[in-house]
């Protein structure tokens, strides 16, 4: 009991920071519906600015700042810059901050058509609101740590705030699809003729869509070392067009895979 | 000597493995899969070889190997209920015999593996025919080890190898007689050789191309046990479990060491690791080859890599 009534030792908390740019807010989301197991981390964190909860924000310096969504106008260019300078650890949360997901395909698109396709009115898009090419926040600001997924499961942030906490570098799930989908002992989809791209795509999600049924998308990117065009191998051996193919590799994390060497245009 | 079961007793006898415990068979929904048997009537032999190896019940996914309570070390004092699996295959089993060789046999046995192995009882069945064209059994010296019962379905009746006294207990009410079992036969055969003159690289860049790295023929052998080690502690309360999660050496993080530097950084060295650690190093080491034949690592690999192929044709 001795215990329980001595004051704790008085060491400052980290700063922390959730930040959003252009993005569905769904990453924010998942950390903020933790719930109980979230309190355990608040309390040990100085939650200075999350303008999505909080009414009363603090401008930074910030030891960790999370920033999910993507850059696709010039204000998110210059958020983006300020928190960077503001803050010792920059977190990439999510697909659009780590690999451009959704708004990302535009890259493969005319600006002009797709702008056109979206906005009745143009007249607006101009000063701080002009569009900028759609990229990942890594091509413009050095990023710490990333964490994709859309949105990333709870059980990674949690994993990530408590390495942190301990000091340590956080350690992020970096096995495919297929090893959760194997150990819940689902039926393989790709086995069996689907158009699953399960293998060069990161996990950490419990193989959420297998589990019932519906074949991966791949929203958390592919991994460095995926065999890629192994995999689009196998898919076609499925019966899948080369079309198709190309426009599910471009729906998460185009940039990325064009990165890692395969032809989306 | 063993024991002999009517046929019009075998269904009474499953009852009575099941009023001992926790009964463990194959049962098929979408596919067959080793589960926890609710009804007797569920128990399905006649689908093939369960997708994962009885493995599971020994060496699970993930498990505590060590608490932490306010920032002091605690043991994990479990207590494993008494578990029945029955329709385990030879292959299966053999590589239970092989686990025990690296959990139990030594030095140091490890404790968790063995609170788990002395309360399962497991009973075998015997192979007419293989239950997969990929089964290659008979080419890996298979031994009638490993099991507390060994079923063997004849005609009228079952021949049954007793093998421990657990399982002795399971059976006295039956009749004795002198049972011979033979081993199973199959059409697929590894022919067994040095591997030693076959490491340069061009012997495997065939097969290595086609491997996406999924890891699936490691988490389905059922002699594969690798694992990685994790803390995963609250840093408020200091509260937490030291978890032992599989590993596969077919991830490039499994020979990351710190600092950074990668060991197997290519996909061709860690996919040559698996087939000889699994013919030859563990046959090197220990005078058995660690595959047991089972054929999953082929028969569920999304391309169909065939390690067995490759070694019969291609090393020459």
């Amino acid at each position: 009991m001795s215990n329980f009534f001595k004051k704790k030792e008085e060491k400052p908390k980290p700063k922390v920071a959730i930040h959003s740019i252009t993005g569905c807010a769904g990453c924010q989301l998942v950390i903020y519906f933790i719930r109980d197991k979230l309190l355990e981390i608040l309390g040990e964190i100085d939650l200075v600015s999350a303008p999505m909860i909080k009414g009363k924000n603090q401008p930074g310096p910030y030891d960790i700042c999370i920033v999910e969504g993507m850059v696709a106008s010039e204000q998110d260019l210059e958020h983006l810059k300020k928190w960077r300078e503001e803050s010792k650890i920059l977190v990439a949360w999510g697909t659009c901050a780590t690999h451009g997901n959704v708004p990302g395909i535009k890259i493969f698109e005319d600006d002009e058509k797709v702008e056109n396709t979206v906005y009745d009115n143009k007249s607006n898009l101009t000063g701080k609101n002009k569009p900028v090419k759609p990229t990942p926040i890594e091509q413009h600001v050095k990023v710490d740590f990333s964490i994709s997924g859309c949105p990333p499961a709870e059980i990674e942030f949690m994993r990530m705030m408590q390495h942190f906490l301990m000091g340590m570098k956080p350690r992020v799930y970096n096995e495919p699809v297929c090893v959760e989908c194997t150990l819940n002992e689902n039926l393989c989809l790709l086995d069996d003729g689907k158009e699953c791209l399960g293998p060069m795509i990161r996990g950490g999600c419990n193989a959420l869509c297998p589990n019932i049924n519906h074949p991966c998308t791949g929203c958390h990117g592919p991994l460095e070392d995926a065999n890629i065009p192994q995999v689009i191998k196998l898919l076609e051996r499925n019966g899948i067009s080369k079309e198709l193919i190309k426009q599910r590799l471009q729906k998460y994390a185009g940039l990325k895979f064009e990165e890692l060497g395969t032809e989306l245009r | 000597m063993g024991r002999v079961l009517k046929k019009e007793d075998y269904n009474k006898f499953l009852q009575h493995l099941k009023d001992e415990g926790e009964l463990i068979a194959p049962v098929t929904t979408k596919m067959v899969r080793f589960e926890t048997v609710k009804n007797i009537r569920d128990i399905d032999l006649n689908s093939g070889n369960p997708f994962f190896p009885i493995k599971k019940y020994f060496l699970p996914n993930k498990e505590a190997l060590l608490k932490i309570r306010s920032g002091e070390t605690k043991s994990v004092d479990k207590v494993e209920k008494k578990k029945l699996i029955f329709g385990a295959r030879l292959c299966d089993i053999n590589g239970i015999a092989i686990l025990d060789e690296l959990f139990l046999n030594h030095e140091y046995a490890d404790e968790a593996y063995k609170k788990r192995r002395d309360s399962i009882i497991i009973i075998g069945i015997n192979c007419h025919t293989p239950p997969s064209k990929y089964c290659f059994c008979e080419s890996m010296d298979l031994k009638k080890e490993g099991y507390d019962l060994l079923l063997h379905k004849r005609e009228h009746n079952y021949f049954i190898d007793v093998l421990t006294d657990n399982g002795a207990k399971l059976v006295r009410h039956l009749p004795e007689a002198e049972v011979d079992i033979p081993l199973p036969k199959t059409k697929k055969h590894l022919d067994r050789k040095d591997l030693k003159p076959f490491f340069a690289d061009n012997f495997w860049e065939k097969d290595s191309e086609q491997c996406v790295s999924c890891q699936r023929c490691t988490i389905l052998c059922p002699t594969c046990f690798c694992f990685d080690l994790q803390d995963e502690i609250n840093p408020r309360t200091k509260n937490g479990d030291r978890v032992r999660t599989i590993d596969s050496c077919h991830s490039k993080d499994f020979t990351q060491v710190a600092g950074g530097h990668v060991f197997r950084d290519t996909r061709l060295k860690r996919y040559r690791h698996r087939v000889l650690h699994k013919t030859q190093f563990f046959q090197d080491k220990f005078k058995r080859s660690m595959c047991t034949g089972c054929g999953r690592c082929i028969e569920y690999c999304h391309s169909k890599i065939d390690f067995v192929k490759t070694i019969n044709e291609d090393f020459q």
